[in-house]
């Protein structure tokens, strides 16, 4: 039911009003009976209404008084003064005028009293004026006194009826006046009572609104505590779900990894065109998906709120000559010119995590270089010096572009520029979500701007704070091999990786025993003694987490054993899971010998290590398990290199030298550099060939074998190749073969000069 | 001339003006209207002062219009200042007993006097007033002039009929 009176919907004017009414109503009877009351009081003082009695009276009294005056002037021969006679008249003369002039008169003036008073006192004053004109005559004529004291004698009754007379109409008066002011006082009543009845309505509608303002207010709180609820439920399940896909994701990469290096060992000579095809389609999907799981993991990264960006010193410069490096072969693939141009006022080092700047200029070219059929890429790195940020990356395309519509929706999750494109040109449409949440994190955005069949212009200002050129930090490097031989356990369900642990293990001079699962792992702890437990984040039958809370339950000394965790998991809290479960130490996925050094190190299972150094910061010590590269991104890539010196870690390569017999060392030296069946040139004949899943996976092994020898020139060029391969899904450009070679001749010198002068 | 000369301390008193015929009070020619008695320091008839109305209407004239309770129209009132009355026979007391013809009597207090423009008519609208038009004298205050002297306290004050004055 609609109230009668919603108070809630009022407006100002509306209590305005209401107030002024209400006051109108209650004040204006009031004041109307106050007037009416001041009226009363002050007829009262003006007409002196009791006076009308004393009037009367007095002029009986003087008509009195001049009686007993003419009776001694009658009676007593003495003498009298006749003007005091004559005085005595004028007195009660001037008293008629008092009685007959008087204001409320009316109370009398219709009475018969009155009247025949009046003109009984006419009749006397019309014959005594006369006689009283001459006192000293009057006084001697006793005849005329006892005519005037006769007179004066009828008159008396006359006027004495009038004194009467005037004390009945006063008490008339006053019971007039009792009957108004009795009037008056039940109007006031009725009128308080009135007033007390609005008032009463004003306050029960003030109460009923006050009620459902509560009602309302109770109402509105159950609400918003149901929509919390609802929202924490839906975010704990949007962030199961991304702990989940980032699980999924990483789940299914591992395997992944090893359907692509078993696709390419079929990958021989003798096969037929048609198998080469179904091989190159297989793939082909098999990178595409790899990609895709590789958005995937980013975007769910980004949603659970884990990623975050290591920010280091960065060559901008650098930066930008790497991806133009890596880009130029696919835009000349599809016959496009890629102009990269960095300004020359650009800040030399800036404050950025590479990876993911790389990440969003792959991204916007590559798109670019995808929607454009002919024309010119041009890539600007710019300095903005007064705008909001301080560098701003532009890409431009003489593409096909884009209608205001598909601009909108450009950022929506898996939307993409044309339904039909996706299947000519593929990718997950999560890369530019991708690159414009990075390019937030950065501080910064994407900004585009279309023009349909004229091409597209992606801006990305980013505030990259300047820094200095970082010093040439020493990086410590492990003396493989050197400190205590432990024994150690490894839980690892993954062969390859298992297998990878065991050459590691190997080469740093301890023992390894390898079980499947974290249950295996806990028969082989009760079995015998070891030094330190690694236990990979995620097995079957019993996890990493599980596995470690079932050792701290043990009995006997190998509850206390030390627990490395080896987890790729790029959910944070994991971490914090893990220490809360009893876990001692963590080494990053895919493990590399330095890592698992330092966190022995740290468990204080080994001494502090003899440090050599390695000049430049980024010291080759990425050893992958299997073949898990983070595709996305190519890795580091300089400059070719030109002298020996870059050409190898010395140490790193000394290192192999002690750990490895020499023959074993002279057959991998063969393998990679001999002239008829090496890897590199293995590697350079899949690229002649154009062969490119084979260059992807030649270039692979090549790296892994590089970095293994300390050879960083080879290492870096076949990690460039092996990307490039992975990025441009085609033909890689020639250009990289005689950088091969000569990647391999200088290591060939060092090598001869290392020879010479064996202590670096 | 029968001036009576009364040499009491008043005498000493109005000397510094040398200006003794201040102090006289001539005897009244005619019928006398109003007597003054009680403390006052000029005296014509005994231990009293008499007026006659030619002596009334010698000392300096004052006239105002007012309403009263007693005719319906604002009236015109002629006649000498109260205070200059007393002054002429020296009052020196507090209080005045004012008697009338009729015998009504009221005090008013000489504060009265000093604070308002009380005058003794004796002509009501520029003509004499009979005894039984309220005269021959009658004691009027200046009721338009304050809202105070609309009082019945000062209506009682207003005495018609006059004949004598007491100071006390």
């Amino acid at each position: 039911m609609r109230p009668l009176l919603d108070l809630a919907q009022w407006r100002r004017w509306q209590w305005v009003s209401a107030v002024a009414v209400l006051l109108a109503v209650t004040l204006t009877p009031l004041a109307w009976i106050q007037w009416q009351q001041v009226k009363l009081l002050e007829d009262v003082s003006k007409n002196q209404v009791d006076s009308i009695m004393w009037q009367a009276y007095q002029l009986e009294r003087e008509l009195g008084r001049l009686d007993a005056h003419l009776l001694e002037a009658t009676g007593n021969p003495r003498p009298l003064d006749p003007y005091e006679l004559s005085e005595r008249y004028e007195v009660f003369l001037s008293r008629i005028d008092l009685v007959t002039r008087i204001p409320r008169r009316d109370l009398i003036d219709s009475t018969p009293a009155y009247n025949e008073a009046l003109s009984a006192i006419n009749a006397f004053v019309m014959q005594a004026d006369p006689l009283f004109a001459q006192p000293e005559a009057l006084i001697k004529d006793p005849v005329r006194l006892a005519t005037l004291a006769s007179s004066v004698k009828v008159l008396l009754p006359k006027v004495a009826e009038l004194t009467r007379e005037a004390n009945r109409a006063v008490a008339r008066f006053v019971d007039e006046r009792h009957a108004q002011l009795r009037q008056q006082s039940v109007l006031l009543i009725t009128l308080a009572g009135g007033q007390s009845v609005v008032m009463l309505i004003f306050v029960v509608v003030l109460v009923r609104h006050i009620h459902r303002q509560q009602q309302q207010y109770t109402q509105l709180h159950q609400l918003s505590r149901e929509l919390a609820d609802a929202r924490d439920q839906a975010e704990a399940a949007n962030h199961g779900k991304s702990v989940f896909l980032a699980n999924m994701s990483h789940e299914i990469r591992t395997p992944f990894q090893g359907l692509l290096g078993m696709l390419n060992l079929l990958d021989e000579p003798g096969l037929t065109p048609q198998q080469r095809d179904y091989l190159q389609t297989a793939c082909d999907s098999a990178l595409h998906l790899l990609g895709v799981l590789n958005d995937i993991l980013d975007v769910s990264t980004m949603e659970s709120g884990t990623l975050k960006l290591s920010e280091a010193p960065v060559n901008l410069r650098a930066v930008v000559q790497e991806v133009e490096f890596l880009m130029k072969v696919a835009a000349n693939d599809k016959g496009l010119e890629l102009r990269v141009h960095a300004a020359s006022d650009l800040p030399a080092w800036v404050l950025a995590d590479a990876t993911r700047l790389r990440q969003i200029m792959f991204n916007l070219i590559n798109n670019a270089i995808k929607f454009t059929a002919q024309g010119t890429v041009t890539v600007e790195m710019s300095c903005e010096a007064n705008g909001p940020t301080g560098v701003v990356l532009t890409v431009r395309d003489t593409g096909m572009g884009m209608d205001s519509e598909t601009v909108e929706n450009l950022f929506t999750r898996f939307y993409q520029a044309d339904s039909s494109l996706r299947r000519r040109i593929g990718g997950t449409g999560l890369g530019l979500e991708i690159s414009r949440k990075l390019a937030r994190m950065m501080g910064g955005d994407i900004h585009v701007c279309s023009e349909l069949g004229k091409g597209s212009a992606f801006t990305v200002p980013l505030r990259l704070q300047t820094t200095t050129e970082p010093a040439k930090d020493s990086v410590a490097h492990c003396a493989l091999g050197h400190g205590r031989r432990l024994k150690v356990l490894v839980a690892e369900d993954h062969p390859i990786n298992m297998k990878y642990m065991r050459i590691l293990l190997d080469r740093m001079g301890h023992d390894g025993v390898f079980c499947e699962n974290g249950a295996e792992a806990l028969q082989c702890l009760a079995g015998r003694p070891f030094d330190v437990v690694l236990l990979d984040y995620h097995m079957p039958v019993l996890d990493g987490l599980a596995t470690t809370e079932a050792i701290r339950k043990l009995n006997g000394p190998m509850a206390d054993i030390k627990v490395i965790m080896v987890t790729a998991d790029v959910v944070n809290d994991t971490r914090q899971r893990a220490l809360d479960m009893g876990v001692n130490e963590f080494a990053s996925k895919p493990l590399r010998a330095i890592d698992l050094q330092r966190a022995l190190q740290r468990c204080g299972l080994l001494d502090e290590p003899i440090l050599s150094t390695t000049s430049g910061h980024d010291a080759l010590g990425t050893v992958h398990a299997g073949a898990i590269p983070r595709p996305e991104i190519p890795t580091r890539l300089t400059a070719p290199g030109q002298s020996t010196a870059d050409a190898i870690d010395a140490a790193a390569h000394a290192d192999m030298v002690s750990m490895l017999p020499r023959e074993t060392l002279d057959k991998m030296l063969t393998a990679l550099m001999d002239p008829r069946q090496s890897t590199v040139h293995a590697l350079v004949r899949a690229l002649e060939t154009g062969d490119h899943s084979a260059s992807c996976a030649i270039a692979h092994d090549l790296k892994g074998i590089a970095m293994m020898l300390g050879f960083k020139a080879i290492a870096r060029t076949a990690a460039a190749i092996e990307q490039l391969v992975m990025q441009a899904q085609d033909r890689v450009s020639p250009d990289l073969i005689p950088q091969l070679l000569n990647d391999l001749k200088l290591t060939q010198e060092a090598l001869r000069q290392i020879e010479i002068q064996p202590n670096v | 001339m029968t001036t009576r000369r009364t040499l009491n301390t008043a005498l000493l008193w109005a000397g510094l003006a040398l200006s003794a015929p201040a102090l006289a009070l001539d005897a009244p020619s005619s019928r006398p209207v109003l007597t003054v008695s009680g403390k006052i320091a000029v005296k014509n008839a005994g231990n009293t002062a008499r007026f006659d109305m030619k002596m009334i209407k010698a000392l300096p004239q004052h006239s105002f219009t007012t309403r009263t309770p007693w005719f319906d129209k604002p009236v015109k009132f002629t006649g000498p200042l109260l205070a200059d009355l007393l002054a002429a026979v020296k009052a020196h007391g507090t209080t005045l007993s004012a008697v009338a013809i009729n015998d009504y009597r009221i005090d008013i207090p000489m504060t009265d006097v000093q604070r308002y423009k009380v005058i003794v008519a004796h002509q009501l609208d520029d003509k004499s007033m009979a005894v039984r038009d309220k005269g021959p004298l009658f004691v009027v205050f200046p009721f338009d002039t304050a809202a105070e002297l609309r009082t019945s306290t000062y209506y009682e004050r207003s005495i018609w009929q006059l004949k004598a004055l007491e100071v006390r």
